[in-house]
C-alpha cells in the first residue's frame, strides 16, 4: 500500500512520455518524415488542395496526409523499399478508386458513381487526376481549360475524338467546348454519363433550351428517346449532325408503319400526304415541318 | 528497513527506466532527427529560394492578327464549317493568383480564349479556403448554317430555306459558401440564349414561302441549395426556378411566289406581305435531392430524385396577304388574306430518380444494384382561330380546329452486376439489365386526323459482361460486352436485338512511348415483319505518343481512326404507298498528327506542325483537310513571337458547290508575366 503512490507516479510519468507521439497512428511516420526523402513532391503538395488534409484537425489525418492515400509509412521510412508502401497509381483500378473514394464518396459528382461506365470498367481516378503535380501540370490547371479536358479524354477515347474532325461537329477541337460540357465522367442519372440540365432533361437542352418544351404538340421521339435518335452529336459529314445524309430518309425510316402502330409495335405512322419525293421540294421534310422538335401551334409541326 | 529500501529502489528505477525508454525513443529517431535537421536546413533554404523564384501571380497573354487568303469555293459553306474571319484576335488571356492566407482570396484564376473569334469562352474562379468558392463560365458561339444541300426546294438554285446566323450564349455563376465545412450553401445563376437572323418557310395551304426569321429566345435558371459533406455520407438539396422566353418573328414585305412551281386551282399562289409572331413564356420549379453514404465499410449507397414541372404559355399570331389558297375546309378557293391566332399552354411534370448500392461481401467481390425511373406527361390545350378572306366585300370564313394534346412517357431500368477480382490485377464482371417503358400520344397530337391513339412499349433484356486487367506494369486491357434480346422497341430504328462490344488496350512501350488502341462494334437488328432493320456501326482507333525526356524536347502524338456505319431498312413512299430501301453507308478514315519540337537554349525556337484529315465514303463522301504549322520564337525571357499557318480544304463529291479552300496566317506576340 505504501508503494502504491510511488508506482502511480511512475506510471503517470511514463504515460506523459508516450503522449508526445500519440498524434501519429501506430505504423505511421508522418508527413514530415515523407518530406525527408520526397522533398520535391512535398513542396508541390503544399499547393494542392489535398494539403488541407495535413493541416485540418477535424479530418483525422493531421500531419499524415501522405499516408492517408499511401498507407502506413513507418516501415517504408526504415527500409525505403517500394513494396512497403502503397502506390495508388499502380494498383488495380477498383482498388485505386477505393483509395480516393474513401474520402470522396461524399461529393456531388459521385452521386451516380455506380452508373458510371468508368467505374464499371475500373478506370482509376488517377487516370485523369494527379495530386502531386503542380503549376501547369497540375490537374486543376489542365482541367481549367476545355482543351485540357478534351486532351485527357482523347488519350483513351481516340475514335470518339476523331469524329469531331468531321465538318459538322460541336466546337470541341476549337476549345470552345469540352467533353465534360455534355458528359459527367464521374457518372450520371442518364446513360453514357450524359449530364442532366434544367432538372432532369438531357445535357443538350443546357445550350439548346428552345428544344426543351413543353410544347402543346409534342414530337414523341423527342420525349421517349435521346437526341441521338436523329443526331450524331460528336461529329458527322451530314449537315445539322444528322444520322442520315438525306433528311427525308431520316424521317421516313420511322414514319413507315402501316397500320400505326405496326404489328411489331413500333410507332410512327405514314403521313396522309401526297408528297412526290422526286421533287426537291419534298426532299427535306423540315422545310415545312419546321418545328420538328415540337410545336405550340400546329399539330403537323408546321409552325 | 529492507522493505523501505526495496520501495525506494523501485521508485527510483521505474522513472529511470521510462526515462531511458524515452531517451531510446528519442534516440531512435536520431537518424530521423538528423534527417529532420537536414530537412530544416532545406526548408529554411527552400522557402528563400522559392520566394525568390515563385511569385503568387502569373499571367499569359497571346494576341495577334489573322489574315485569310480569300476563300476559294463557297463562302457560305466555309462559314457553316469554319467561320473564322480576319482581324485582331486575343487567343488567350490567362491570369493565376495563388497565395494562401491572402485577404480576399487564396486563389484566383481567369482564363479567356479566342476573343474576337466566333466561339469564345471565359472562365473565372475565386476561392478563399473555408469561406467561399466562386465560379463563372461564359461562352459565346456563333451558329452559322447555310447549306443548300440541306434545304433547297428550288433544286437548281443555291438557296437554303432553313438557314441560321445566330449567336448562342451560355452563362453560369456559382457561389458556394463555407466549402470545406460539413454544410455549405450555394447559389447558381444560369442563362442560355440565342439571337440572330435566319430564313424559314412560312407554310400555308398549297405552298410554302421562305421568309426572314428573327430569332430571340432565352432561358434563365435560379438555383439554390445546400450540400452536406460528412465523412461517411453526403447530401444535396436544391430548389430551382426556370424562366423561358421566345420571341421569334418572321416577316416578308415583298412579293414571294414560294416553292410551288405550278398553279393552284388555275391561279399562281404568291405572298405580298406576311408576318408571324411567337410569344412563348415558360416557368417552372425544379427540385432535386441526392445522397450518398457508406454506412459500413462494405456497403455504399447512392440515390437521387429530381422533379421538374415546366409550363409554357403561348400567344401566337399570323397574317398573310396575296393570292392565297383557302385556309379553311374545303380548301377549294384562292383568296386575298388569311390570319391565324393561337392562345394556349402546355405543362410537363416529370419525376426522375435513381437508387444504387454496392455491397462488398469480401475483398474480391462487389455486387452492384441500380434502379432508375423516369415518368412524365405533357398536356397542352388552347384556342386556335383561323380566318380566311376569299374576296373583297365578303365576310371572313373562320374555323376553330380542336386543340388538345397529351403525351405520356415512362421509363424504368433495373441493373444487377457482380465484379470479381479473380487475380490481383484482373477483374471480371457480369450482370443483367432489364429495361421497360410505355409511351402514348393522343389523336390531337398526331400529324393527321386519320390516326388513332398511338401507343408503344419498350421491353429489353440485356446481358452485361466485361474484363479489366493489367499484364505486368506496361499493358492494361479493358473489354466490355452487352447483348440484348429486345422484346419491344419504340421505333423501327430503335435498339432491338443487339450486341455491343468495346475493347481498349494501353501499352507503355517505354517511359516515353505510349500506344493506345480501341475497337467498338454495335450490331443491331429488328427482324420483325414490316421492319426488317439491319444496322452495324464499327470503330477502331490507334494512337501513338512519343514524349522523349518527359516531353521536354519534343512531343509527338499521332492518331488514326476508322469508323464504318451501315444502316439498311425499308420505308414507304407516302404518295405511292410503295416500299423502297433506305441504305445509309459511311466509311470514315480520320488521322491526326501533332508534333511539337523544342530546340535547345533559352532562346531556341519551338516548332509545331501537324493537322488532321477526314475522308468519308458512302452516302455523303467528304474530304476535309486541316494542316497546321506554328513557330514560336522567344525574343526575351518572357516575350515570344509566334506565327501560325492553317489551311482548310473541304470537298464533297455529291455536292461540288459546297466546297471551299483557304489559307490562314496568324502572327502575334505572347507575354508571360511572373
Amino acid at each position: 500500500m505504501r508503494l502504491l503512490p510511488i508506482v502511480a507516479a511512475s506510471v503517470a510519468l511514463a504515460w506523459a512520455a508516450a503522449a508526445q507521439d500519440s498524434k501519429l497512428k501506430p505504423g505511421y511516420a508522418g508527413s514530415e518524415t515523407c518530406a525527408g526523402c520526397h522533398s520535391e513532391i512535398s513542396e508541390a503538395f503544399v499547393k494542392n488542395r489535398h494539403h488541407l488534409v495535413d493541416t485540418d484537425k477535424k479530418r483525422g489525418w493531421e500531419g499524415m496526409a501522405c499516408e492517408g492515400c499511401h498507407g502506413p509509412g513507418a516501415k517504408h521510412a526504415e527500409t525505403t523499399e517500394t513494396k512497403d508502401i502503397i502506390q495508388p497509381a499502380k494498383l488495380a483500378g477498383l482498388k485505386s478508386m477505393q483509395t480516393c473514394l474513401g474520402c470522396h464518396t461524399g461529393q456531388p459528382v459521385q452521386t451516380a458513381h455506380l452508373q458510371n461506365a468508368h467505374s464499371r470498367n475500373s478506370v482509376a481516378c488517377t487516370s485523369c487526376h494527379n495530386v502531386h503535380k503542380t503549376g501547369a501540370e497540375s490537374t486543376a490547371a489542365i482541367q481549367r481549360k476545355p482543351i485540357g479536358v478534351t486532351g485527357q479524354c482523347a488519350s483513351c477515347h481516340v475514335n470518339i475524338i476523331a469524329q469531331f474532325r468531321k465538318p459538322h461537329a460541336h466546337r470541341v477541337p476549337e476549345g470552345a467546348m469540352a467533353c465534360n460540357n455534355c458528359h459527367n465522367p464521374h457518372g450520371s442519372l442518364n446513360p453514357r454519363n450524359l449530364r442532366t440540365a434544367n432538372g432532369n432533361d438531357l445535357a443538350c437542352v443546357n445550350c439548346h433550351a428552345d428544344k426543351r418544351g413543353p410544347f402543346v404538340y409534342e414530337h414523341l421521339p423527342v420525349r421517349n428517346e435521346p437526341c441521338t435518335i436523329c443526331h450524331e452529336p460528336h461529329g458527322s459529314a451530314n449537315p445539322r449532325m444528322l444520322n442520315r445524309a438525306q433528311v427525308f430518309l431520316q424521317c421516313l425510316e420511322c414514319h413507315s408503319n402501316v397500320p400505326s402502330p405496326s404489328a411489331a409495335g413500333t410507332l410512327g405512322g405514314v403521313p396522309p400526304a401526297f408528297h412526290d419525293l422526286r421533287n426537291p421540294r419534298y426532299k427535306n421534310c423540315t422545310s415545312c415541318h419546321q418545328k420538328i422538335h415540337g410545336s405550340n401551334v400546329s399539330k403537323g409541326l408546321l409552325r | 528497513m529492507k522493505r523501505q529500501l526495496f520501495g525506494l529502489a523501485i521508485s527510483l528505477t521505474l522513472p529511470v527506466t521510462f526515462a531511458m525508454a524515452q531517451d531510446t525513443q528519442q534516440a531512435k529517431p536520431a537518424e530521423p532527427a538528423k534527417t529532420e535537421a537536414k530537412k530544416e536546413e532545406k526548408k529554411d533554404a527552400a522557402p528563400d529560394q522559392a520566394a525568390a523564384k515563385e511569385s503568387p501571380f502569373t499571367a499569359e497573354v497571346e494576341a495577334g492578327g489573322r489574315w485569310i487568303s480569300g476563300v476559294a469555293g463557297d463562302f457560305n459553306t466555309y462559314r457553316s464549317v469554319v467561320n473564322l474571319q480576319e482581324g485582331f484576335r486575343v487567343n488567350t488571356v490567362q491570369m493565376d493568383f495563388q497565395k494562401e492566407g491572402s485577404k480576399i482570396a487564396d486563389e484566383m484564376h481567369f482564363l479567356a480564349n479566342a476573343w474576337g473569334d466566333p466561339y469564345n469562352t471565359l472562365r473565372f474562379t475565386m476561392d478563399k479556403y473555408k469561406v467561399y468558392r466562386f465560379t463563372t463560365n461564359y461562352s459565346n458561339m456563333a451558329y452559322f448554317n447555310y447549306l443548300p444541300s440541306f434545304a433547297n426546294p428550288g433544286g437548281a438554285y443555291a438557296f437554303n430555306q432553313r438557314a441560321y446566323d445566330t449567336q448562342v450564349k451560355n452563362y453560369m455563376s456559382e457561389l458556394e459558401l463555407l466549402p470545406q465545412y460539413w454544410v455549405s450553401p450555394y447559389l447558381i445563376y444560369e442563362r442560355n440564349s440565342s439571337d440572330g437572323l435566319g430564313i424559314t418557310p412560312l407554310v400555308l395551304e398549297g405552298n410554302e414561302y421562305p421568309i426572314r426569321n428573327l430569332i430571340d429566345w432565352n432561358q434563365v435558371n435560379y438555383r439554390g441549395g445546400v450540400r452536406g459533406k460528412f465523412r461517411k455520407a453526403f447530401f444535396n438539396l436544391e430548389q430551382a426556378w426556370t424562366r423561358f422566353g421566345d420571341d421569334q418573328y418572321t416577316y416578308i414585305n415583298e412579293i414571294n411566289t414560294g416553292n410551288r412551281t405550278f398553279p393552284y386551282l388555275g391561279q399562281q399562289l404568291r405572298l405580298t406581305n406576311a408576318n408571324q409572331y411567337y410569344s412563348v413564356r415558360g416557368t417552372g420549379p425544379i427540385t432535386r435531392g441526392s445522397m450518398s453514404a457508406s454506412p459500413t465499410n462494405w456497403l455504399d449507397i447512392y440515390g437521387q430524385v429530381i422533379y421538374a414541372s415546366p409550363t409554357t404559355d403561348v400567344n401566337y399570331s399570323q397574317n398573310e396577304f396575296g393570292s392565297i389558297a383557302a385556309r379553311v375546309p374545303p380548301y377549294l378557293f384562292v383568296g386575298r388574306s388569311g390570319a391565324e391566332s393561337f392562345i394556349g399552354d402546355a405543362r410537363r411534370p416529370r419525376s426522375s430518380g435513381s437508387f444504387s448500392l454496392e455491397a462488398r461481401p469480401n475483398q474480391r467481390i462487389r455486387i452492384r444494384e441500380i434502379f432508375e425511373a423516369d415518368k412524365s406527361h405533357v398536356s397542352g390545350n388552347g384556342t386556335n382561330i383561323v380566318a380566311y378572306n376569299q374576296a373583297p366585300g365578303t365576310a371572313d370564313i373562320t374555323a376553330q380546329p380542336p386543340v388538345w394534346g397529351r403525351t405520356e412517357v415512362s421509363y424504368f431500368r433495373q441493373t444487377v452486376e457482380a465484379l470479381v477480382d479473380v487475380a490481383p490485377k484482373w477483374t471480371v464482371r457480369g450482370g443483367y439489365r432489364y429495361e421497360w417503358g410505355d409511351s402514348a400520344t393522343n389523336p390531337s397530337s398526331t400529324v393527321g386526323p386519320l390516326l388513332g391513339l398511338e401507343a408503344g412499349s419498350l421491353l429489353r433484356h440485356v446481358g452485361l459482361g466485361g474484363v479489366t486487367g493489367r499484364i505486368g506494369d506496361k499493358l492494361s486491357v479493358n473489354a466490355d460486352i452487352e447483348a440484348s434480346n429486345g422484346v419491344k422497341t419504340y421505333y423501327r430504328t430503335g435498339l432491338q436485338d443487339y450486341e455491343k462490344i468495346r475493347i481498349q488496350a494501353r501499352y507503355n512501350l517505354t517511359t516515353s512511348w505510349l500506344l493506345q488502341a480501341n475497337y467498338s462494334d454495335l450490331n443491331n437488328e429488328n427482324p420483325a415483319v414490316g421492319v426488317e432493320y439491319d444496322f452495324r456501326a464499327r470503330q477502331a482507333g490507334l494512337s501513338l505518343q512519343w514524349l522523349p525526356k518527359g516531353g521536354r524536347i519534343a512531343t509527338i502524338v499521332a492518331d488514326y481512326a476508322w469508323s464504318g456505319i451501315r444502316s439498311d431498312i425499308s420505308y414507304i413512299i407516302p404518295s405511292l404507298f410503295q416500299t423502297a430501301q433506305s441504305l445509309y453507308v459511311d466509311n470514315a478514315h480520320t488521322g491526326t498528327l501533332m508534333a511539337d519540337i523544342r530546340t535547345p537554349g533559352v532562346y531556341g525556337p519551338r516548332f509545331s506542325f501537324g493537322g488532321s484529315f477526314v475522308q468519308t465514303g458512302g452516302s455523303r463522301p467528304t474530304k476535309y483537310y486541316q494542316p497546321i504549322a506554328r513557330v514560336t520564337m522567344p525574343l526575351a525571357k518572357k516575350f515570344q513571337f509566334f506565327s501560325e499557318w492553317r489551311y482548310y480544304d473541304m470537298n464533297q463529291t455529291l455536292y461540288p458547290q459546297e466546297t471551299f479552300r483557304t489559307h490562314m496566317i496568324m502572327t502575334g506576340l505572347r507575354f508571360l508575366i511572373q
